[in-house]
């Protein structure tokens, strides 16, 4: 039986490889990917806000979201198809390789929503006890022989935590279980949508903690790193900080400093789960051909 | 660090799994042993002190009560005398070395023989709870091991300890940002330069209870040039198990906070007990897949070929090999140092322990 942990560790190195490698490129993607969208909120609300009518305000607002929607799934699904291109055959990717994938920028924003609803169901049991949990403890402040003060407030505090933990429980699996199906689309743009998200389900089957175990390590590396430098850049902040200029500069170091690790290891995140994918993709693959097989002839 | 290293934890540590499972009730045996053994010589001994110091305990206690009742101020003379009196008595300093010697020898020799038997699981054996018992007579070597090492890893603390201290000056001078800088300076010294230091001496207490007759000196030695390359490994080694710890001592404590509350009860001794059990329980649980990560750790890195390692510990100085030997102390050390009579090899096939 293949040792799944071991698999992990080598996913992680090889992440951090070429995380070293592609970095300023990769950072180049992201920036783009973010620049352009907070550049149409940031117009698309000006636009409405120079507008006096409330209607066309609320119309105008439902539709930058969707445009909102569909750019970001497009460039999020290059982003995606660039990294697996890195990671796959290590060819030279450039940046504008963000772009490549906006002609299935419908399709990708049908995955999200369908994968976001499907996701939203499986939270359904937990929303349900915490609406419950509202309804009893309204419904017995009203009755006659009403509840107490502290039991009311006892199942106000325990019931909507036990309905959020429920959300949790069920929502995390579900949320790993579909987790593939975007690379799944940026791989192969002529795969459907429900069919990407069969895939995903297929290939994460018994791979759901693993994949969850992946980047736990880089989370807690990153953490640490993070509480680190604002501890060590707020005691620096202390001693020299004695003007409110040297303040503000300090303060954007500080601010450039954490966010530069945070997207640093969130693009050796990013790197692991491409490298998870093509690593289910292999598995599954000499399964395919082992069905096929017979039927060659 | 390299991959292999990692690749090696997380072998060792799946092993370290496997083995606390088939070995978990004679492991929980031996770790409550040991721990009923030194609770009970600390109660026994505690008695025994406020047995001794009666007369001083009982005046201090009555110059409290007098002045918690009076709470007038010039009736804490009193008490600061009553504690005075206390403290600089012959019998109170008799009793507190009294204490840190005998527990000291009974927490060393029963944690070598909680080592011995770990190895022994380790390498194939059965685990005998009583085996805690096996190396009492190494005690006192145990002992002047532990405080050895501990001085040690306090020497490396020494640099953050004068940052500290320079810190507290600065802060008393009323240099409030110079002050916490240099605080946080001396802290992360300390932890950057003790913990290498303790990991650096990590496997003396395991060289000891493999071989014994060896030096205390030596095997600190031997620990140091075995960890050498692998303190960063060590480290990360156990550290899924203690977050483990963290995650399940916060998750039982969150659980019980909602039953308690859900259910409308009090948080009283019943409900306290309970939640200690399940707590120890779950704390004894993953400790035990730490020490035996630490054991397979020890015996990997002891002996990366298998077919190197002797057959049997004993004959070790007998035997010709690579690893450096550890030079026997001089005869006059202590009483334990002479070779015993009985060998570990009689001891184990012997009904009765020789201890």
């Amino acid at each position: 039986m293949k040792n799944l942990s071991v698999e992990n560790v080598y996913t992680r190195a090889k992440a951090k490889e070429l995380t070293k490698k592609y970095f300023w490129k990769l950072l180049g993607m992201m920036a783009i990917v973010f620049g352009i969208v907070y550049a149409i909120t940031l117009g698309g609300t000006a636009l409405l806000a120079a507008t006096g009518n409330e209607t066309i305000a609320v119309i105008g607002y439902l539709v930058l979201m969707a445009v909102m929607l569909l750019v970001a799934s497009g460039l999020g699904m290059g982003l995606i198809a660039a990294m697996i291109y890195i990671c796959r055959d290590g060819e030279q990717v450039k940046v504008s390789q963000v772009f490549s994938r906006m002609g299935q920028c419908l399709k990708a924003c049908g995955l999200s929503l369908w994968v976001g609803l499907k996701t939203f169901l499986w939270m359904l049991p937990g929303y349900l006890v915490v609406i419950v949990s509202a309804i009893v403890v309204v419904g017995s402040a009203y009755t006659t022989n009403g509840a107490t003060a502290e039991e009311t407030a006892a199942l106000m505090t325990v019931l909507p935590l036990i309905g959020m933990i429920l959300m949790f429980v069920l929502a995390i699996p579900a949320v790993y279980r579909y987790m593939l199906s975007t690379y799944i689309l940026a791989d192969k743009p002529e795969t459907g949508v429900f069919e990407s998200v069969r895939q995903s389900k297929a290939m994460m089957k018994g791979h759901k903690w693993q994949a969850f175990k992946l980047i736990l390590p880089i989370m807690l590396i990153m953490y640490v790193v993070m509480l680190v430098v604002m501890v060590a850049l707020g005691a620096v902040m202390g001693l020299l900080a004695n003007t409110a200029a040297a303040a503000t500069i300090l303060s954007i170091v500080l601010v450039v400093v954490l966010y530069a690790a945070m997207l640093y290891y969130m693009i050796r995140m990013y790197l692991c789960y491409t490298l998870f994918y093509l690593k289910r993709v292999e598995e599954q693959n000499p399964a395919q051909e082992a069905v096929e097989a017979p039927y060659a002839e | 660090m390299s991959i292999e290293r990692t690749v090696e934890n997380v072998y060792l540590r799946q092993d370290a799994v496997t083995l606390t499972r088939r070995h978990f009730w004679p492991l929980v045996g031996l770790t409550i042993l040991f721990n009923l053994v030194v609770n009970i010589a600390t109660q026994a001994l505690t008695s025994l002190c406020d047995d001794v110091m009666y007369t001083e305990i009982q005046a201090l206690t009555q110059a409290m009560n007098y002045y918690q009742n009076s709470k007038i101020l010039t009736s804490y003379e009193p008490v600061t005398a009553a504690a005075k009196n206390l403290l600089t008595s012959p019998k109170f300093l008799l009793c507190n070395l009294l204490y840190i010697v005998v527990t000291g020898l009974l927490y060393a020799g029963l944690t070598l023989g909680h080592c011995r038997e770990r190895l022994d699981a380790v390498r194939g054996s059965v685990v005998r709870p009583k085996g805690v018992f096996s190396l009492m007579r190494y005690a006192f070597k145990g002992w002047r091991l532990y405080l050895l090492s501990l001085l040690k890893v306090a020497l490396w603390a020494l640099p953050g300890l004068i940052v500290i201290f320079i810190a507290g000056v600065s802060l008393s001078a009323a240099f409030s940002a110079s002050g916490m800088a240099l605080l946080w300076l001396g802290l992360g010294l300390i932890f950057a330069l003790t913990i290498p230091a303790g990991l650096r001496y990590s496997l003396a207490a395991y060289v000891l209870c493999d071989e014994p007759d060896g030096g205390v000196i030596a095997s600190l030695r031997l620990s140091k040039s075995l960890m050498k390359g692998r303190i960063w490994q060590r480290f990360k080694l156990v550290l899924p198990f203690e977050l483990k710890v963290v995650g399940m001592i916060l998750l039982i404590s969150a659980l019980f906070e909602l039953t308690i509350t859900a259910l409308g009860l009090t948080y009283n001794n019943t409900v306290s007990n309970i939640e200690t059990i399940l707590l120890n329980a779950g704390i004894i649980y993953f400790t035990l897949q730490g020490q035996m990560t630490k054991a397979a750790f020890y015996e990997k890195v002891r002996w990366p070929n298998p077919e190197d390692k002797p057959a049997k510990p004993v004959s070790y100085w007998l035997q010709d090999h690579s690893t450096p030997a550890l030079p026997e102390e001089s005869p006059a050390d202590s009483p334990e140092d002479t070779v015993p009579e009985n060998t570990e090899e009689k001891e184990k096939t012997n009904e009765e322990p020789v201890c």
